[in-house]
């Protein structure tokens, strides 16, 4: 070895402790208070209100605060495990991107093998380990955007071509999905695969390819509506059909919208106040999970509805506003992809609870019931919060 | 941007244009996620949450609520003097749940100590019910509500009760309801009305006043879960059930029996086609006391057919029983109109007295028939009624005379006079289905209508509508609307509703009235009405006989009111198509006259309207007998002679052992009193003769010879040789008592109208 080589081998040290330092140094900079503020205040609300709709159905099977206990629970350890990732570098994810992205994949097989998979309404969505149960599908949202960030930040404008900017991606979207219908997991599918096309659009591809797909999935919908209307497609005609008009069968297939509709509609300008639905008592089904934000409009009026709605835009848009800030490429994609998961699970959940888009089963985050959904939000909240960390300080002057 | 400082520039190019990329697209993204999406959920809910607000919480409200129903009691018709003719008591409905006894019998683990047929016959015999239709019910096995007796007694409900415990059966229910019980059955049947399986009033004052009397429905609204339960903080309403507010009606019971009693006799003795109708009316309120239309039916069986004729007629197919329940249910004193006849010389006389065309000194001369514009029209006495005095010409009931008085009022008077007694429209009593009389409109009324319409005949008015003119002709002229309802009372007795008793308008003078009055107590006297006199009262009156068409076909017709100078009662009876064949001469004064005459004498003495008897009418007036059983039997003759009554000694005795009619009896003055002086008195039974037909004396002689005493009542008027017994109390060959008191209604049977 060379001096010059010893020097220049010393240099390169030097120069990726001092990154590492650098790196490191920023991980100790301040967390993002407004975004932590906002999504305390969404699991608060959250909270009171699960509270307030599964009251009902929980004061009829014996314990009134059984869905809160268990909610409060995984809210507690969510808060801890956001504050400790919050800490945690985001830059070591890169290393995990790939085994996480694997470990999904194994956990989406083992759930569809039968007998191992738990099934609910005739779904096998769900793992279960000492009377706990989870969703492999919530895990893969998050190894998605994991993996997707670091590698479409490796790609840099290698993005915009065809072979290397979308055929890897839509490969392992494309494997997702079967493996997600085939449990079936619709609805999650359709988050997953969205995030990770906008992902991939926001990650540099190229324009027309990225107006090429959003184009001819807006054409396919369209299309699958009209022939359903038409009456040549069958499958999920009645969806189809219970969202155009739920009153075509009230009592059966359309029952939950109209449901949904009463309980939003009865609630009116200020709402019949927090904790005196009527819809909740066995009027409304999934009330405390999927249909949870019905319970808030009845409660809270269009008024309570909308101050909830702004908190979720505000979250969103101080979530973005991190992305937009971030340190670099991968901490700017992680963010987008958590932000843009959020934001599609509230608009479609939002969505389908008012009858705007065909029903299908997404939950509202941070207020739906379910204990390993809450618990993987918050945990992707302290990843953008990890990310929030690291913006450097404006330049003075 | 940060930049990660690297020192290749080419490459630092494509990292900033990579960044760029990233950084623009995020934007975009970040306006479209985090506003634009959500301006679309915001619409929605705008929509929702406002604009549809009322149509979904209509919703909301329809299926999360419940309204179970507080039945109100309906309320009670009393008659004037608070006796119940209407009232309503808790009953039961039975039915069964076929579907559920299926169940049971199905069950095996469960084994039953009942079957279907002696379930069927169990509760047949306590119901009352064929056993055989509940078997059929038993057997619709898919159906969960068969009704097996409405409104069961709660006597009943309760053995029910019994059986369904003892036997442990599932599946046969009791459902609380209403019944509504008529106490008087038939009486004012047509005046009260009934209610439907609903409880709602179909006819009468039911009908009538069924927003009084049904009262207001409670309602109690309770929020319900999916399951029907209680919300755990629901909210409930409530609606109080107002009970039915009570009629006091102008009815009384006791008249209406004494008018339905006379009536019902008299539609038997002249087997009236079309049955009868009367109205005993406050000559000076407008108050109906009574109001009676034949043919009759039980309220409580309302659908049954009770009249003979009515039955005969479904029975030989000639009619259908829905007819024959429609005529029942009809009543003909204000749902049917007729030809009234002389009866509405009354309102004539009183428009030409009122005009001052005639006065008590006309005189009209008859011959027996009278040419008017060509036609001929005949009196009812074809040689004519000769000279005659105003009073005697209404006493004859003389047509000429009064086509006379018609004429002299002239058209167009006349035809105000029946406006002025609101004969044109109804009469406005307070009962549902009135008619209106039906008359020549006026621009055609002719001289020969005129002519007609002057002693009633050619135009049709409602016994309702004429008895409130009459009334107003001899009243003093105050025209009042009749009613049947005087006070509405609420669930605490307060009176709601006092009828108003003020006059519409006073169409004659009290002058003319009295005139009329006059005149029409002299028709009672020595007229047309003589067999309407009732002993001991002053009587007015007036009868009428009128053609139905040119079928032969009459109805006959009575007015009277009492006393004669200051009416407190007036009555209209008439009688629909009476037989021709029944030996009696078919007019009003001999069909109809009588039996007001016995009604009147009833309702009278019932008012405590006090008789004024006559000297002669005094001898022959009701005294008590001494007892002078114990007495010597001169001391005893003298106690007798000095009462007026005679005396008739058997046996030799000194003292008087017993008496015929025994001591404290009532009977007539100038009878006859049997002493027995050691004689023992005969036990057997005397038996009654026949002498109906008979003059007075003879009837007398009869009687008397049979060991019983007489009264006459009626016709006083011992001048007329026409007089005969039209009715005996006590049928021939009854058998009574020694001393017995029969009761002989006289009157002339020579009377034409």
């Amino acid at each position: 070895m060379t001096r010059e080589e010893y020097h220049a081998q010393k240099a390169e040290r030097e120069r990726r402790r001092q990154i590492e330092r650098k790196s490191y140094e920023a991980s100790k900079g301040p967390m993002d208070l407004p975004f932590l503020l906002l999504t305390l205040l969404l699991t608060g609300i959250g909270l009171v209100m699960l509270f307030s709709a599964s009251f009902p159905s929980a004061y009829y099977e014996g314990d009134p605060t059984f869905y809160l206990k268990r909610q409060g629970i995984f809210a507690v350890l969510g808060l801890g495990a956001m504050l400790w990732l919050s800490k945690w570098n985001y830059q070591r994810w890169r290393g995990w991107a790939k085994i996480l992205l694997g470990a999904a994949f194994f956990l989406l097989i083992l759930v569809i093998i039968p007998g191992v998979g738990i099934t609910r309404n005739n779904a096998t969505r769900w793992l279960g380990f000492g009377g706990m149960t989870f969703q492999p599908s919530e895990f893969a949202k998050m190894a998605v955007i994991i993996y997707f960030a670091d590698s479409i930040s490796k790609k840099k404008d290698k993005m915009r071509n065809l072979r290397e900017g979308v055929l890897p991606y839509a490969v392992v979207l494309g494997l997702l999905s079967i493996l997600m219908l085939l449990e079936p997991h619709l609805s999650g599918t359709i988050i997953i695969v969205a995030t990770g096309i906008i992902l991939m659009i926001v990650g540099g591809m190229h324009p027309y390819l990225a107006g090429a797909g959003i184009g001819g999935v807006g054409i396919v919908a369209v299309l699958y509506v009209k022939l359903v209307e038409a009456g040549i497609i069958s499958y999920g005609a009645g969806r189809i059909l219970m969202w155009k008009d739920p009153w075509l069968d009230p009592g059966d297939a359309g029952y939950q919208m109209c449901q949904s509709l009463i309980a939003i509609g009865s609630g009116g300008l200020l709402g019949v106040g927090l904790g005196k639905s009527r819809q909740k008592f066995l009027y409304l089904p999934e009330e405390h999970n999927d249909f949870i934000f019905a319970v808030v409009c009845e409660e809270l009026g269009l008024i309570g509805a909308c101050v909830i709605i702004l908190i979720f835009m505000l979250l969103i848009l101080r979530g973005f506003w991190i992305a937009l800030h971030a340190r670099d490429r991968f901490g700017s994609l992680l963010a987008v992809g958590v932000m843009t998961q959020v934001s599609l699970q509230t608009f479609l959940n939002i969505a389908v609870v008012t009858g705007l888009v065909p029903a299908t089963g997404i939950s509202l985050p941070f207020f739906s019931y379910g204990g390993t959904s809450l618990f993987l939000l918050l945990a992707e909240m302290g990843i953008v919060l990890s990310v929030s960390r690291q913006i450097p300080a404006p330049r003075a002057g | 941007m940060p930049s990660q400082n690297q020192p290749n520039p080419r490459k630092s190019e494509k990292i900033r244009r990579a960044n760029r990329v990233i950084q623009n697209r995020t934007f975009v993204l970040m306006l479209v996620m985090g506003v634009a999406l959500f301006l679309l959920l915001f619409g929605k809910l705008f929509e929702l949450q406002i604009l549809r607000h009322e149509e979904l919480q209509e919703k909301a409200v329809d299926q999360q609520t419940r309204s179970e129903v507080v039945t109100a009691s309906r309320g009670t018709i009393y008659d004037r003097n608070g006796n119940v003719l209407a009232i309503s008591a808790t009953a039961e409905t039975v039915f069964l749940s076929p579907k559920e006894l299926n169940e049971e019998l199905e069950d095996e683990e469960d084994p039953v100590s009942w079957t279907k047929d002696s379930l069927a016959e169990d509760l047949a015999k306590i119901l009352e019910v064929n056993a055989e239709s509940i078997r059929q019910k038993m057997d619709r096995t898919d159906s969960q509500y068969e009704v097996v007796k409405l409104r069961a007694e709660e006597a009943v409900a309760n053995q029910v009760r019994e059986y369904i415990n003892e036997h442990e059966i599932r599946g046969i229910y009791l459902v609380t309801d209403a019944k509504r019980y008529y106490p008087y059955s038939t009486l004012a049947a047509h005046v009260i009305g009934f209610v439907g399986t609903d409880n709602q009033g179909l006819y009468g004052l039911e009908a009538r006043y069924e927003e009084d009397l049904e009262g207001q429905t409670g309602l109690v609204v309770t929020a319900k879960d999916n399951l029907g339960n209680d919300m755990l903080y629901g909210y409930e309403q409530y609606r109080d059930a107002q009970n039915g507010q009570n009629l006091v009606l102008t009815i009384d019971t006791t008249i209406q029996y004494y008018l339905e009693k006379g009536i019902e006799s008299m539609v038997d003795q002249f087997d009236a086609a079309n049955g009868a109708t009367g109205i005993v009316m406050n000559a000076k309120t407008g108050a109906v006391l009574g109001m009676a239309s034949y043919p009759n039916y039980d309220l409580n069986n309302f659908s049954t057919v009770t009249d003979e004729k009515l039955k005969e007629a479904i029975a030989d197919g000639s009619a259908s029983l829905g007819d024959m329940q429609l005529r029942q249910w009809r009543n003909k004193a204000l749902n049917d109109t007729y030809e009234p006849g002389s009866t509405f010389k009354i309102l004539t006389l009183a428009a030409a007295l009122e005009e001052g065309v005639v006065d008590m000194s006309t005189t009209a001369n008859c011959t027996g028939s009278v040419t008017i514009s060509g036609y001929r029209i005949k009196c009812s006495n074809n040689r004519g009624h000769g000279h005659q005095t105003l009073k005697e010409s209404v006493g004859n009931s003389c047509n000429p005379a009064f086509i006379s008085y018609g004429l002299s009022v002239g058209n167009e008077k006349f035809y105000d006079y029946m406006e002025a007694f609101g004969l044109m429209g109804t009469s406005g009593i307070d009962l549902d289905g009135e008619a209106t009389g039906i008359f020549i409109a006026e621009k055609n009324f002719t001289q020969l209508d005129l002519a007609c319409y002057a002693f009633g005949q050619n135009f049709n008015v409602t016994p309702i509508a004429l008895i409130s003119a009459q009334a107003a002709c001899v009243n003093g002229g105050y025209l009042h609307t009749p009613y049947v309802v005087e006070q509405v009372l609420d669930d605490d007795g307060k009176v709601v509703f006092q009828q108003d008793t003020t006059p519409i308008r006073q169409v004659i003078s009290e002058e003319t009235s009295a005139q009329v009055r006059e005149c029409l107590e002299y028709v009672v006297a020595s007229g047309t009405g003589k067999n309407g006199q009732v002993t001991g009262y002053r009587i007015g009156g007036k009868t009428g006989t009128a053609d139905k068409g040119q079928t032969g076909d009459i109805v006959v017709s009575f007015l009277c009111f009492a006393p004669a100078d200051d009416p407190e009662i007036i009555m209209l009876l008439t009688m629909d198509t009476p037989s021709r064949t029944t030996g009696t001469y078919p007019s009003g004064g001999n069909m109809v006259a009588p039996t007001a005459s016995r009604i009147m004498a009833e309702i009278l003495p019932y008012l405590e309207m006090e008789p004024s008897y006559s000297a002669e009418e005094m001898l022959g007036a009701d005294a008590t007998v001494p007892n002078v059983i114990g007495m010597t039997v001169a001391d005893a003759a003298a106690k007798l002679e000095e009462k007026g009554f005679g005396y008739r000694t058997v046996g030799d005795g000194d003292t008087v052992t017993d008496q015929t009619p025994a001591g404290s009896a009532v009977i007539p003055g100038r009878s006859v009193v049997i002493l027995y002086a050691g004689e023992e008195k005969p036990t057997d039974p005397c038996t009654v003769p026949s002498v109906v037909g008979k003059t007075p004396s003879e009837a007398n002689t009869a009687i008397t010879n049979a060991g019983l005493l007489v009264r006459f009542t009626g016709t006083t008027d011992s001048g007329s040789s026409s007089i005969r017994v039209l009715s005996q109390s006590v049928e021939a060959g009854g058998q009574v008592e020694a001393g017995t008191v029969i009761t002989l209604q006289l009157g002339d049977t020579g009377v034409t109208d």
